[in-house]
């Protein structure tokens, strides 16, 4: 629906998860359609539940859920090798090794994980994890160590692929987060970085800077104002709902130089344990320089994905990945920072589709 | 609830706005935080609001200072005013 050519809201599939999108200044108008309630939460964590049936615990997942990457145009330039297991960038003077380590944290992990589930209100997965085999599962992927590695390579695939974002808020302050492409234009991000509550509401304009190292800006920068989330987010400030896209100009189709990441709706048992990247621009690092880190994801719930992978402000939106055949399949949109464990958006069927949506509609 | 933060950098001999700090929050305890950083303006000034109330440090990093450190302890409903001088 649009109204005054500048905003549109849609329902984007069969869950009528509506989406939100801005195109410059206007008023937010109201949309008749909002199911993303409580209640349909309680039937997505069901569903969720279904998923970890033994049919589907050890596949793939149906090839419509997969939504491949693209390695961009400029050849030769891409890491051409991952980890032994497969789900890894491979990443010099990384050691690999602290990822099988069972470190043993002050904190009881096992009961902090029990509150994370609780907050999240996920009976299911926190049933589950009480469960032996559960409880075993979650043995197996407590983790935790700061090593992250800086990227110097950023103009191969897929560092490229990763954005700098500046944002200028519709109060005036300006602020710095992570995106990554997914298509010619699209840009997917944290809802928070497109969408600020208390900072005006949709951001003014954030300037996309692809592979920046430093004060380097390889293939320059494009800035935008349209932008897109959901309204678990813009309205109701959902955690579980905190993703959106940057879309850019036609003149600006990064993505189709670049490249793009793939990404891909996993179920629980695939995400459960599964041994993921991460890399963006963080606050507490020299201005513009991209790190990477690794980590086993360590606990699923419905909407979110929680890691000991080591972030800070300004990482929001950095895409959590897996490596599968040789191609980069996001699993994930980091967020947040938590005492808990630092974690991510995760890319459900809902997220999936809105996300297959921004990419076909704006190539 | 949410409490505020108000902030200017300047350099510490010519008392000169310090543009383009970045600032990245991490606070104590069962907190969840967005992992998202300010950049100061032409003025020195940064401003976040909507913040969970508990003790918060404050890193700050500007190009051609080394980098600093503070904490803070913010309380509810509270809006505090901090200058720091690079």
């Amino acid at each position: 629906m649009k109204k005054n050519g500048i905003y549109e809201d849609q329902v984007t599939d069969e869950t009528t998860v509506v989406e939100e999108a801005f195109e410059g200044t206007g008023d937010i108008i109201e949309t008749e359609e909002f199911d993303d309630t409580l209640e349909e939460e309680t039937e997505e964590s069901a569903n969720d539940y279904l998923e970890v049936s033994s049919e589907n615990s050890g596949g793939d997942q149906d090839f419509e859920d997969l939504e491949t990457p693209f390695e961009g145009n400029e050849s030769g330039t891409t890491e051409n090798s991952q980890t032994e297991e497969g789900t890894l960038e491979k990443v010099s003077g990384y050691d690999y090794s602290v990822l099988e380590e069972q470190e043993n944290e002050e904190e009881d992990e096992e009961n902090l994980l029990d509150a994370y589930y609780a907050e999240f209100g996920d009976p299911t997965a926190a049933m589950l994890m009480r469960s032996e085999s559960g409880k075993k599962m979650m043995q197996e992927v407590v983790i935790g160590k700061d090593d992250r590695k800086q990227i110097k390579g950023t103009t191969k695939y897929p560092w490229r692929a990763i954005c700098s974002l500046r944002i200028k808020a519709k109060d005036g302050t300006n602020w710095i987060g992570t995106g990554f492409l997914i298509g010619p234009r699209t840009v997917i991000t944290a809802g928070h970085v497109v969408y600020m509550h208390k900072h005006g509401g949709w951001a003014k304009s954030i300037e996309v800077i692809p592979g920046r190292n430093g004060a380097k800006k390889p293939y320059g920068s494009c800035k935008s104002s349209h932008f897109h989330s959901v309204k678990g987010w813009t309205k109701s400030k959902k955690r579980s709902h905190d993703y959106g896209a940057i879309i850019l100009p036609k003149n600006c189709k990064y993505g189709n130089k670049v490249g793009y990441f793939g990404y891909g709706n996993y179920g629980f048992f695939d995400l459960l344990g599964l041994k993921v990247n991460l890399s963006g621009y963080p606050g507490d690092k020299p201005a513009g320089t991209q790190w990477w880190h690794a980590r086993k994801i360590k606990a699923v719930t419905s909407r979110t994905l929680v890691y000991n992978i080591d972030t800070a402000g300004g990482q929001s939106g950095s895409p959590v990945w897996r490596i599968k055949n040789g191609k980069r399949y996001a699993v994930g949109i980091h967020t947040n920072g938590y005492s808990l464990g630092n974690s991510a958006t995760r890319i459900t069927k809902p997220v999936f589709k809105n996300l297959k949506n921004w990419k076909n509609k704006y190539k | 609830m949410a409490a505020t933060i108000r902030g200017r950098i300047v350099d510490q001999k010519s008392k000169n706005p310090v543009e383009e700090a970045v600032i990245t929050l991490t606070i104590t305890g069962m907190t969840r935080l967005v992992d998202i950083a300010q950049v100061t303006d032409d003025t020195g000034a940064f401003f976040w609001n909507d913040l969970t109330p508990g003790k918060y440090d404050i890193l700050i990093i500007a190009e051609g200072y080394a980098n600093r450190k503070i904490s803070i302890l913010l309380n509810t409903n509270e809006e505090q005013e901090i200058f720091i001088e690079l």
